[in-house]
């Protein structure tokens, strides 16, 4: 069955093939969570913890950000190109691509997008938490004690 | 603060262990990572010195299953309980959503402990956060040593009150681990409802 795509996933999915990425994120800057990502390969879950794991230097490079020291991040690897830049005042928006991309037509490119995107962004955060009205609170409780049960494996 | 993503059908959010120096919050994250199966959680990331201290943090993602119908993920931290990390710990209570307060029992670390409280509620409120507003939960580690105190004697300094749900605990055996963490995520989902 084919995933119905969020505003955002289409934003993204939109920029991942007019920029020949690999993969695009954006993340929260306080705590690493991934609020959308589109990618071509791979796999989500390893992103979301590989960038969670990296909260403290995703923090650190957010607070250059936002004191207006650097506005972008570029890292390049034997094989890939990131980069990193601040969506508004509390999400990144993280690339990955080939090493054979230029860098600076990329961060241009980027830059054109974000602020439509950061528009996106705040919209989806407001639509999406949606909290977590009327439920109950035994039905719940119940749930979790279900779920840790096939949590656990004794081994 | 927990993100609820319908879109998704996420939730996502933050626990993080705080207490002294070799209070056992890594013990605590590594016993549940050590029982939890690999398609339920992520890798648990873990940065210590050369004599085994935890130098940065560790984080490990877990998948909790579905509750009304939604994921729960849950990431879970701890901090590093040297004096001397105070500026990491502030940083890792970032956004938090809960925490477990692992206190060593030892009656020669009472002091430490009762440190770590204060310390705790100093840099929550440098991140603009009251602890009156977080869900907490205590555990009593270390129990299972000789020299560890009542929990009569320590409740009297470290939970007066009764505010905070409490257990005792020996993480290195995993008794009441999961227990611990089970009712604090009751807790965070019950001030989200």
């Amino acid at each position: 069955m084919k995933k119905e795509l969020t505003n955002i996933e289409n934003f993204l999915s939109e920029m991942l093939e007019k920029l020949k990425l690999s993969g695009l994120y954006v993340f929260n800057a306080s705590n690493g969570f991934v609020l959308s990502s589109v990618l071509n390969s791979s796999e989500i879950e390893a992103v979301g913890t590989l960038s969670s794991g990296c909260v403290s230097a995703l923090e650190q490079l957010f607070q250059h950000f936002s004191g207006g020291e650097i506005n972008y991040q570029i890292i390049r690897t034997d094989k890939e190109i990131f980069v990193f830049m601040p969506l508004g005042n509390s999400y990144f928006l993280a690339a990955n691509g080939s090493e054979n991309l230029r860098p600076g037509y990329l961060l241009m490119e980027m830059e054109s997008y974000v602020d439509e995107l950061s528009a996106v962004v705040d919209e989806f955060v407001k639509d999406s938490d949606a909290g977590m009205t009327g439920m109950d609170v035994d039905d719940i409780s119940r749930q979790l004690d279900e779920e840790f049960d096939k949590l656990i494996c004794e081994d | 603060m927990a993100f609820i993503n319908k879109y998704a059908k996420e939730i996502n959010c933050k626990i993080v262990y705080y207490g002294p120096g070799l209070s056992g919050k890594t013990t605590n994250i590594e016993h549940i990572y050590s029982k939890i199966s690999s398609d339920k959680r992520g890798k648990l990331i873990s940065l210590k010195t050369d004599t085994e201290r935890t130098l940065f943090f560790d984080f490990l993602p877990v998948n909790i299953g579905k509750v009304n119908g939604m994921n729960l993920r849950v990431h879970l931290y701890s901090v590093p309980g040297q004096v001397f990390y105070d500026a990491s710990r502030r940083l890792i209570l970032k956004e938090v959503d809960g925490i477990v307060f692992v206190v060593d029992s030892q009656t020669e670390r009472m002091d430490a402990n009762i440190e770590s409280l204060s310390n705790l509620k100093r840099n929550l409120l440098m991140n603009s956060l009251l602890l009156e507003n977080i869900p907490m939960v205590i555990q009593y580690n270390k129990m299972d040593l000789s020299n560890s105190m009542s929990v009569d004697e320590i409740r009297s300094v470290i939970n007066p009150a009764r505010k905070y749900q409490e257990f005792t605990a020996s993480a290195v055996k995993g008794e009441n681990v999961f227990p611990t963490f089970k009712t604090l995520l009751k807790s965070i989902i019950r001030k989200k409802l």
